[in-house]
């Protein structure tokens, strides 16, 4: 049994009928979807119970009503990506550092870049925006045009 | 005559400061590669400081980004007069490949004044000791035979000049 | 009492604008704050502009050092996304253009960091030697940086059979100037003081804050993409992953240079065995709407581009995430407790791949106030202290008060 069929099992068994969604491109990669409030769940079981203590990094994207948030970890050379979905009228979601203190710098990306708001970051400053950055204004949302010229 | 000393000292030994104003580093490490034994820079006198207080010229690589123009002007009013600028590679000439991206402003003349634009993607070490004594050559003209001299003796390849 | 000193975003030892903000209790570092984004240019928003092609040699300058990786990255994952099946010389020759390109970026490294040691002869020495793998570099791709040998579906020159010997020839002088800087990084004096027991980053921390490539090795941490998640050609390539346990800034340089000697074993093994074929495979412009996530070991860490197409021939998004960022919650741990004079040496042995003189500002922490400067004879006074505190007697008054 490779080892993704092998975690699909038992994320099966821990969460059941909660995850939405998984997929199996090809050796090596997984993408798993569950909905948003189980996201902590999810993370703690992947680090405490499969060992995922490395994470990647953390993607977003705008793709219109919502922001999709996707979580890459890797562990035994498989990258599984733990998608979800964020509403714009309310994008908030929760810290993941006391879980995994490696995603500080990637959550402070996101705030910065699309406007996410993560509670109770311990560190919640601009990363890589200039600080005459306009406040509201998030570069990579589809609304931002670049000016020409 | 104190006047001629120190001008002779300015142009015999220019010495430099590098910024780079958020590039990929690529001209940066040819500006290194410039100082190191293989091309030379230093037999030329021109020796790299760190501080823009003791800098003759600046050599500036990258698109200026919004972060760092207030930072970039204050360093080139930081340098002590006369000074001159060397824009380097082709982000510094007008923002190269990232034209147009949110946070370029596309170009170091649109924070400081240029003297010199050496275009590339990054240019050659070569192509660094021409510009620069080009730029020397304006204020001296031995500097200029120099030149003549070293591209006689194939050290610096010129192509369509 | 505190003292703040900002670092950059000019800065002699700092090849790239960065500022470090370093809160100082005497000579050590009690807290230290990264303020980034000087090197910021909206690169993913640039990707989404441009087509798929013009995306490469995009993505091919957010890093000069490592352009070849990243475009190898981007490459990959629209090629996973076309589905399409690389003839295997292309492979061979993307992948001989990668480890020439880490043996540049860690014979770089180890200049910058005699560099910042002080050690300006080694400086000299190693980019003296990098000169060889340049003109490797330029005999085969044209340039001596931001070899744009990549395109979707291969790579766009081929290896010629005259260029072949030039080749070997290079990488066996490359060899025998690396094994003397393995020995000068094992047995000079002046360089193990400096590195030894610096920066220390021990195996749990750098599990824990995730560090990646060098810096995590260098702590005993196995974690290579090229090993674990292989792609291009490494999975015919014959190789081993090299780690230390020493957890310091020595640990970090020796896995650099034992790489450099891997990396030339590797080369060798591509040259003597390039297969007979193509270079590339056709590829349509238009990519079908998909996601994919293509990883790879670029000279400083596991590099990863998220790369999500909608059926037209501009990518809907892509997410980049460079090595540095990974390591820098390493970094910040490794210097708290350090001494400001190891400052550059540290912050240099992450090999940060990114790109400011205030003045110095004074904080009264008991009475919440700022005065901008410090006047000769406080920090003189000051110093005195600190030193009496930490019983280090000058030894001028020393020598003075046994004459007396």
């Amino acid at each position: 049994m490779s080892v993704e069929s092998d975690i699909q099992n038992k994320l099966k068994e821990a969460f059941a009928e909660q995850i939405t969604e998984v997929k199996i491109p090809r050796e090596r990669r997984m993408f798993v979807q569950v909905p948003l409030p189980l996201v902590k769940q999810v993370i703690e079981y992947l680090k405490q119970d499969l060992g995922m203590s490395h994470i990647t990094t953390i993607t977003a994207i705008d793709v219109g009503e919502d922001i999709e948030v996707l979580y890459h970890f890797f562990c035994q050379g498989l990258t599984l990506s733990l998608r979800t979905f964020v509403p714009k009228a309310n994008p908030v979601i929760d810290t993941i550092t006391p879980i995994m203190p490696g995603a500080i710098l990637y959550e402070r990306e996101i705030q910065g870049l699309l406007g996410l708001k993560v509670k109770e970051h311990p560190d919640p400053r601009r990363l890589v925006l200039p600080e005459d950055w306009e406040e509201g204004v998030y570069p990579l949302r589809k609304d931002y045009k670049v000016k020409e010229g | 005559m104190f006047k001629n000393l120190v001008g002779w000292s300015r142009v015999k030994s220019p010495w430099v400061c590098h910024l780079n104003t958020g590039g990929c580093n690529g001209c940066d490490i040819e500006v290194v590669a410039a100082l190191m034994p293989r091309f030379e820079i230093e037999r030329f006198g021109i020796l790299l400081k760190g501080t823009p207080r003791h800098a003759d010229v600046l050599l500036c690589t990258g698109p200026i980004t919004k972060q760092i123009k207030n930072r970039a002007i204050r360093i080139y009013q930081q340098m002590p007069e006369p000074k001159f600028v060397i824009a380097i590679g082709s982000c510094a000439l007008s923002g190269g490949v990232f034209w147009g991206c949110y946070n370029v402003l596309g170009g170091i003349d649109k924070a400081i004044p240029v003297n010199v634009y050496i275009p590339g993607c990054p240019p050659r070490p070569d192509a660094i000791i021409h510009g620069v004594l080009k730029l020397l050559g304006a204020l001296d003209p031995r500097y200029t035979q120099l030149l003549e001299e070293l591209k006689g003796r194939g050290e610096i390849h010129v192509g369509g000049e | 009492m505190a003292v703040t000193i900002p670092i950059g975003p000019q800065h002699p030892a700092l090849k790239e604008p960065i500022n470090l903000t370093v809160t100082l209790d005497g000579e050590q570092i009690a807290d230290i704050d990264i303020r980034l984004g000087y090197n910021h240019r909206g690169i993913e928003k640039g990707a989404e502009l441009g087509n798929y092609i013009q995306d490469i040699y995009l993505t091919s300058r957010v890093c000069g050092i490592c352009s070849m990786a990243h475009s190898t990255t981007f490459s990959q994952g629209v090629e996973e996304l076309l589905g399409l099946e690389l003839p295997k010389r292309g492979l061979f020759i993307r992948t001989l253009i990668c480890e020439l390109e880490r043996i540049h970026s860690h014979l770089l490294w180890l200049g910058i960091a005699g560099h910042e040691l002080g050690f300006d002869t080694l400086f000299m020495y190693s980019w003296r030697d990098r000169e060889i793998v340049m003109d490797l570099l330029e005999l085969i791709s044209g340039n001596r940086v931001n070899y744009e040998m990549n395109t979707i579906g291969g790579v766009r020159r081929d290896i010629s059979d005259e260029v072949r010997p030039q080749i070997l020839q290079g990488i066996k002088q490359l060899e025998e100037r690396t094994k003397y800087y393995l020995e000068v990084a094992s047995t000079e004096v002046t360089f193990l003081r400096r590195t030894e027991g610096v920066g220390m980053l021990p195996k749990e921390k750098a599990i824990e804050l995730c560090a990646v490539g060098p810096t995590a090795r260098g702590s005993g941490v196995e974690y290579d993409v090229r090993k674990h998640d292989p792609f291009a050609a490494y999975p015919y390539l014959d190789f081993k992953v090299i780690t230390s346990d020493l957890c310091d800034v020595l640990g970090r340089t020796v896995v650099r240079v034992l790489e450099v000697l891997e990396s030339c074993k590797m080369c060798r093994q591509i040259i003597e065995e390039l297969p007979q074929g193509e270079i590339k495979a056709k590829a349509p412009r238009k990519v079908p709407p998909g996601e994919v996530l293509s990883k790879n070991e670029a000279p400083r860490g596991e590099l990863i581009h998220y790369i999500r197409s909608n059926g037209t021939d501009h990518p809907e998004r892509v997410k980049i995430r460079a090595p540095t960022l990974a390591n820098i919650p390493s970094v910040i741990h490794s210097l708290k407790g350090g001494y400001i004079a190891d400052i550059p040496i540290v912050f240099a042995a992450i090999d940060p791949c990114l790109a400011c003189m205030d003045r110095t500002i004074l904080l009264d922490i008991e009475n919440g106030k700022r005065k901008d400067t410090m006047r000769w004879e406080e920090l003189r006074k000051y110093s005195i202290t600190w030193y009496k505190g930490k019983e280090i007697r000058n030894p001028k008054y020393q020598i003075q008060n046994k004459f007396k």
